[in-house]
């Protein structure tokens, strides 16, 4: 079953000589429990893309369909509904509310859902994710790791059919970063939610059962990627390019490159995505 | 009320303000147009604002003022008060120079008096003083929407309704007013108590008609201050939640 369907999506921002594409002619379809990860560099229109998959913002062309419900021409009255019953956000810094307790701030969104027993709901979530005995802590006494709990349970209390992710691994070292990584796992494989991640963090390939890689506003082919040996980016390709015994490796910068040349010994492989 | 009830001959019974403010007391003599009476009586709630009342013996205030050049008025008990209409109507045909009323009109035009007199004044203060809470109200409501600009966003990215932000600031408003009302009547309170005591012409005098005027002002403040914040509420753009 068809979760969310995008189709023929474009996103121009101003007009005129300023004009900016942010995203240009995108078809994405995400199935029931599939977790779909989008990857590209910084600028590239990731997050206007979840933006307008999670109906916050309006396309300039194209259709965005939730559970076959076109929402593309909902108006904002109309749009807060949509995404209370069907659509869990997790940020890249948490966005948790600073003066409520963990309990509280997954309390509010079901409370906003309409859920009669709004804290006893909340508590339920949390105590899953194993933040049971965190409830009645305030966001700033708990770790990166726990407050990205809270999050992914706000996300969760009104049952959702699909979960978009922004960076949802940014914030965190690679412990904390592993153990939520795992979570949107569990989301999608043993809850049966779709998963739509946004990341530039290659961990989350190994839990993905798809990565796109969206450059200048354009889903591109991943045959083409490869990773930079020196900072570890995902990158076309194309430039900077690099012949060492034989094998080509390829650079995001000219101080990538320069790096590699002085230090070659160090950086002895590189591998394609 | 303290000493006698009425007064009797060469007696008179004085306002409590009017006691406080010259220092006397029940046994005390004053001088009123060469006539020296003895304070008999001690009334609570006679003084209004810069009017002093004293009660005397019908025959001791009409020697006092008899050849003076001044208005009177006598208050007249009635073993039957159903008939105070009647004997209103028939002392006024009966005596030159004299109107007489009931107790009801009486004391609607003396209300009236005070009421044209000082109610425009105590209206204005009272009017600056509620405008002037609402944009104390208003102003700390915005400041406090602005500081959470953010944590409105995420509530509208994930579901809130522009009606439902507006009823948590509303919440807001009413939680600070609330607070403010408690904190705003003990205050009176105690400096009532104060005042009254030091200044002496100040009465200060509650009743439950007060209260609701004042949480009802209050509550009507606390809507007002609500409606501050709410184009900025309703023109936050969720999208920018994704912006760390």
């Amino acid at each position: 079953m068809m979760i969310l369907d995008l189709h023929k999506v474009k996103k121009v921002f101003g007009i005129g000589e300023t004009a900016v594409t942010a995203v240009n002619d995108i078809d994405l379809e995400v199935k029931k429990g599939e977790i779909v990860l989008i990857m590209g560099p910084s600028g590239s229109g990731k997050t206007t893309l979840l933006s307008i998959a999670g109906g916050i913002l309006h396309p300039t062309e194209g259709e965005v369909k939730i559970k076959g419900k076109n929402i593309t021409r909902l108006s904002e009255e109309e749009l807060p509904k949509v995404r209370l019953e069907n659509i869990g956000f997790i940020f890249q810094s948490f966005n948790l509310l600073a003066s409520l307790t963990a309990l509280e701030n997954v309390e509010v969104a079901a409370w906003l859902g309409g859920n009669k027993d709004a804290a006893k709901k909340a508590a339920e979530v949390l105590s899953v994710l194993g933040l049971k005995d965190r409830l009645n802590n305030l966001p700033a006494d708990l770790s990166g790791g726990e407050k990205q709990r809270v999050a992914i349970a706000r996300a969760l209390v009104n049952d959702p059919e699909i979960v978009l992710a922004d960076e949802p691994t940014a914030n965190l070292d690679s412990k904390m970063g592993h153990e939520v990584v795992m979570q949107l796992k569990k989301i999608a494989k043993d809850h049966n939610k779709s998963v739509l991640i946004v990341s530039h963090d290659n961990r989350i390939r190994d839990i993905a059962d798809r990565v796109l890689w969206l450059e200048d506003g354009k889903f591109k082919e991943l045959a083409k990627m490869v990773i930079d040996p020196v900072c570890g980016m995902s990158i076309e390709k194309r430039d900077y390019k690099y012949l060492y015994k034989d094998k080509e490796f390829y650079f995001c910068s000219p101080g990538c490159m320069k790096e590699f040349k002085g230090n070659v010994d160090q950086y002895p492989n590189t591998s394609t995505l | 009320m303290a000493g006698a009830a009425s007064p009797g001959d060469g007696e008179i019974i004085v306002d409590k303000v009017f006691a406080r403010q010259n220092d006397l007391w029940i046994g005390d003599q004053i001088e009123v147009f060469d006539k020296v009476l003895t304070i008999s009586g001690i009334t609570e709630k006679q003084n209004v604002l810069i009017y002093s009342r004293g009660f005397m013996e019908l025959s001791e205030a009409k020697e006092i003022f008899r050849d003076r050049n001044s208005v009177n008025f006598i208050l007249v008990k009635l073993a039957d008060p159903s008939q105070a209409k009647t004997i209103a109507d028939r002392l006024d045909k009966q005596i030159d120079g004299i109107s007489a009323y009931e107790t009801n009109e009486f004391a609607k035009m003396n209300g009236e008096e005070i009421t044209n007199n000082f109610l425009p004044i105590i209206l204005v203060i009272t009017i600056i003083g509620f405008l002037t809470g609402a944009v104390v109200v208003g102003l700390t409501i915005y400041t406090s929407t602005l500081e959470k600009i953010r944590e409105y966003g995420v509530l509208k990215a994930i579901g809130a309704t522009n009606k439902q932000l507006f009823f948590i600031v509303l919440e807001q408003a009413l939680w600070f007013c609330g607070v403010g009302l408690i904190a705003g009547l003990f205050l009176t309170w105690i400096v009532t108590s104060v005042a009254t005591e030091v200044v002496p012409v100040i009465m200060a005098e509650y009743n439950l008609s007060i209260y609701m005027i004042v949480v009802a002002l209050t509550l009507l403040m606390s809507i007002l201050a609500s409606f501050v914040p709410i184009k900025r509420i309703s023109g936050i753009d969720p999208a920018t939640i994704f912006k760390s």
